[in-house]
């Protein structure tokens, strides 16, 4: 070796430090990455608008090994279906690390589903890599409520009668409205009236279930595509006032100043159109000459027709009695449900058309479609036994109430019967027009189940009071309903079961009613909270209001708060709704007649917000703990009503749910 | 809290009027026997004819004690035999072909007597003012609506 040896080390040395030599390459055009590819976090999903669970993670490599300190850029779509990396950017760099992989920062997906491609890319490298992501819809839980009511619209020229039925479907997260339908009739869509567009009704857009998780009180909006129904400054919306008992049940009124009704709205258990079973039914409304009519029967339903039954009328005070349905073909026709367990029946008889909703297998609510003529009413299954007197054995609290078409009266008492001799005894109160005749009136009378040898144990009958007992309340029809059915709560499977329809066949009144049996009259067990309703009349005009609310029951003291609708400005010339109402009373046992109670001595005092109170003289029936019923015994007024005692959950709402339940054990 | 009173005087007024019981021979004997402000006997009607001395109606709220015994407008009618409370029905003053009946118009009225809450009322069933004669209710007791009215007019029938 010569002396030059060692620089030329020295220098070849340098050379490669100064090229970055690492014991690979002694090329600096090596260090630059070769490929990106997807590491990690390919293929996820997640609902729209909510967090991946994984990062995203991209590998830098040069021949094979990870190169660390490359930046690496993550880029999502611009539009449609995509997501956003943590402050809000559809791009996001990060950097390799020791190991060549690069994690994106946390990435949510935006409010469009989707499957769509998130690239990862490098500086210099041809290839990207390509991350597959979906966002997948909210998952929705949904519930569907069959609603019913009928009472006097002030709109279109009122008073007049209207009725409406329908099925809603409520996002049980948010209650939001997300579809329905309904049907409206105010029986003069011939001459100006309002009729929905039949006959497939009209459909529920949109609206919103607002109530409160510890009262169950509140409104549901209701927007159709029919700009007859609502209020003239907001055409096709209706708003109702909604009273919950539990979870599966509310009482109702419409609450927009349009119109003033009672009914309930109950959850859909089935949509499947009704066949092979036996049924009780009622319905009230107005004839073509819009004078008020009722119906009472019972009937069995085939495959798409009826096989049997009869019906009663009263029209205005003529009444028909076991009219026959016509069966099999040229009868009654009975089309199938749509997928909201919406049906119509053709010559049906009572209307020439109806619609119906189904509620449950035993339970159908009807409405009357036709153009000259309105009704609403219900269908209750009859199960499967026959009836007879013995049906009715024990003690019942029964109410009986007007078609809120004229003629307004009320009448509500208890009987014992003694079915061996087709008799019952009792006692009751009745206030026709602000006449009270009989308060306390003691009833002795007779009734009839049509047995096994008459009619096939189909479950019709009758009760008779005898003349001026109970005012005009003299003849009732009586139509056995399912013992396993809660007539008022028809999805209660646990309480309040059996009992019958009623419609009032009197040459003077036209109404209808139930029968339910009496189970306790113990003071003891009318306490907790109810949900309690009512439809009222002001007797001077006969113009309706109506009222739901909820409050405590202590010691039979009622502390509550309402919704009043008051379209016809009763209560004062400004108002047509009115809530918070305040409801406070104290109904003391008569001392003779265990159940009855009475609100006189310490009145119902009503004071909606910003009026006066005022005093309403109340009599109850007590059925069992889990429900009352109440007449208005007033000069000025009437009304009758249920009370239902409310369950721990008094809200559908599953957010609601929640809260109620946290509240009531922050309570205990 | 009490019930509020307000009219409690127009009350009292009227409710002396009305016990001043007209004494035409006809009246005890056509009251009808059931006691029920709906019920309607046709077979008890009677014919009366006076001068409309005052037309009373319904005012919207607020709620107080009721100042007569029947639903809807009353006329009080001044016969040979004193003054008589007639209940119209709910519905004879509103709507299309409403009646229009002022004080001192000569009006005949065919309905049936009643005593409500100790008071005698005249249920009118007919009212006949001039040429015209407007029905109030139908056989049975049951106001004629303004609808019903309608209807039966296009139809060419009387209610």
């Amino acid at each position: 070796m010569n002396r030059r040896t060692p620089w030329l080390l020295f220098t070849l040395i340098g050379l490669m430090w100064v090229a970055g030599f690492d014991g690979c390459s002694c090329n600096p055009s090596n260090k630059e990455p070769e490929a990106v590819a997807v590491e990690s976090g390919s293929g996820q999903s997640t609902t729209v608008n909510t967090q991946f669970g994984a990062p995203l993670v991209a590998v830098v490599t040069k021949n094979g090994s990870g190169l660390s300190g490359v930046q690496v850029t993550f880029t999502a779509p611009a539009n449609g279906a995509s997501g956003t990396f943590q402050g809000g950017s559809t791009t996001a760099n990060a950097t390799t690390d020791a190991n060549g992989s690069a994690t994106s920062p946390t990435f949510t997906a935006n409010g469009t589903t989707g499957t769509y491609t998130v690239t990862a890319a490098v500086s210099g490298v041809a290839n990207q890599a390509d991350f597959s992501l979906t966002n997948t819809a909210v998952s929705v839980t949904t519930e569907n409520f069959v609603f019913y009511a009928s009472g006097q619209e002030a709109i279109d020229d009122g008073p007049n009668f209207y009725a409406v039925a329908g099925v809603v479907t409520i996002n049980t997260s948010t209650g939001a409205v997300v579809g329905g339908e309904e049907d409206y009739n105010d029986g003069f869509a011939d001459d100006g009236g309002i009729l929905s567009v039949e006959p497939g009704g009209d459909s529920i857009t949109s609206g919103q279930l607002t109530i409160s998780s510890t009262t169950g009180q509140g409104t549901l909006t209701l927007i159709t595509n029919d700009p007859q129904l609502g209020p003239d400054s907001t055409p096709g919306t209706e708003t109702f006032g909604v009273q919950f008992v539990n979870a599966k049940h509310a009482l109702v009124t419409q609450f927009d100043g349009s119109a003033t009704s009672s009914g309930s709205m109950d959850l859909q258990t089935s949509t499947a159109t009704p066949s092979n079973a036996s049924f009780a039914f009622t319905s009230a409304g107005v004839d073509p000459e819009y004078d008020p009519i009722v119906f009472g029967g019972v009937f069995t339903i085939g495959q798409g027709d009826l096989s049997g039954g009869s019906f009663d009328v009263d029209d205005a005070g003529t009444v028909e009695f076991a009219q026959p349905f016509t069966t099999g073909a040229g009868g009654v026709v009975i089309n199938s449900t749509d997928a909201l367990g919406r049906g119509t029946v053709s010559n049906a008889q009572i209307a020439a058309s109806l619609a119906y909703y189904v509620i449950g297998p035993e339970v159908i609510r009807l409405i009357d479609i036709d153009t000259t003529d309105s009704a609403v009413g219900s269908a209750y299954g009859q199960g499967s036994g026959t009836f007879s007197a013995s049906s009715l054995t024990g003690t019942f609290v029964f109410a009986d109430q007007a078609n809120p078409w004229d003629a307004e009266y009320g009448a509500i008492g208890m009987f014992t019967t003694d079915p061996g001799a087709g008799t019952y005894s009792g006692v009751a109160d009745d206030n026709e027009g602000g006449n009270v005749f009989a308060a306390e009136a003691i009833l002795n009378g007779t009734y009839s189940i049509c047995g096994a040898a008459g009619c096939g144990g189909n479950g019709y009958g009758s009760l008779t009071i005898p003349d001026g007992d109970l005012a005009e309340v003299a003849t009732l029809g009586v139509y056995m309903t399912d013992p396993a059915l809660n007539l008022n709560d028809p999805n209660n499977t646990t309480s309040g079961q059996g009992g019958a329809l009623l419609a009032d066949l009197d040459s003077n009144l036209v109404g209808t009613g139930v029968i339910v049996p009496q189970t306790s009259t113990s003071t003891s067990d009318f306490a907790n909270n109810y949900a309690f309703g009512a439809q009222g009349f002001v007797t001077e005009s006969a113009f309706e209001y109506d009222f739901v609310g909820q409050g405590s029951v202590t010691a039979s003291a009622l502390d509550g708060s309402s919704l009043i609708s008051d379209p016809f400005e009763l209560f004062d010339e400004v108002h047509t709704t009115f809530t918070g109402a305040t409801f406070v009373g104290t109904a003391t046992p008569d001392g003779v007649n265990a159940g009855r109670y009475l609100m006189t001595d310490n009145p119902l005092v009503v004071t909606p917000p910003g009026d006066q109170p005022v005093d309403f003289m109340v009599v109850l029936y007590q059925a069992s703990g889990g429900q009352l019923f109440w007449l208005d015994e007033d000069d000025f007024s009437l009304w009758v009503g249920p009370l239902e005692q409310q369950a721990a959950t008094v809200t559908p709402l599953a957010a609601a749910k929640s809260n109620s339940n946290t509240q009531k054990k922050t309570t205990k | 809290m009490k019930r509020r009173f307000t009219g409690l005087a127009s009350l009292t007024a009227l409710a002396a009027i009305f016990l001043a019981t007209p004494s035409f021979a006809q009246t005890n004997s056509a009251v009808a026997k059931s006691t029920g402000p709906f019920a309607y006997d046709i077979t008890k009607e009677i014919t009366i004819s006076g001068i409309v001395s005052s037309v009373l109606s319904p005012a919207k709220g607020p709620l107080k004690p009721a100042a007569w015994t029947m639903a809807g407008p009353h006329l009080l009618v001044t016969t040979s035999s004193g003054t008589v409370d007639a209940s119209l029905g709910r519905f004879a003053l509103v709507g299309k072909e409403a009646l229009s009946i002022a004080p001192g118009n000569q009006v005949q009225l065919t309905g049936i007597m009643k005593n409500l809450r100790n008071q005698p009322v005249f249920v009118a069933r007919t009212l006949k003012t001039g040429n015209q004669t407007f029905v109030l209710r139908n056989k049975h007791g049951f106001s004629v609506s303004p609808q019903t009215r309608e209807r039966l007019s296009e139809k060419g029938v009387q209610p």
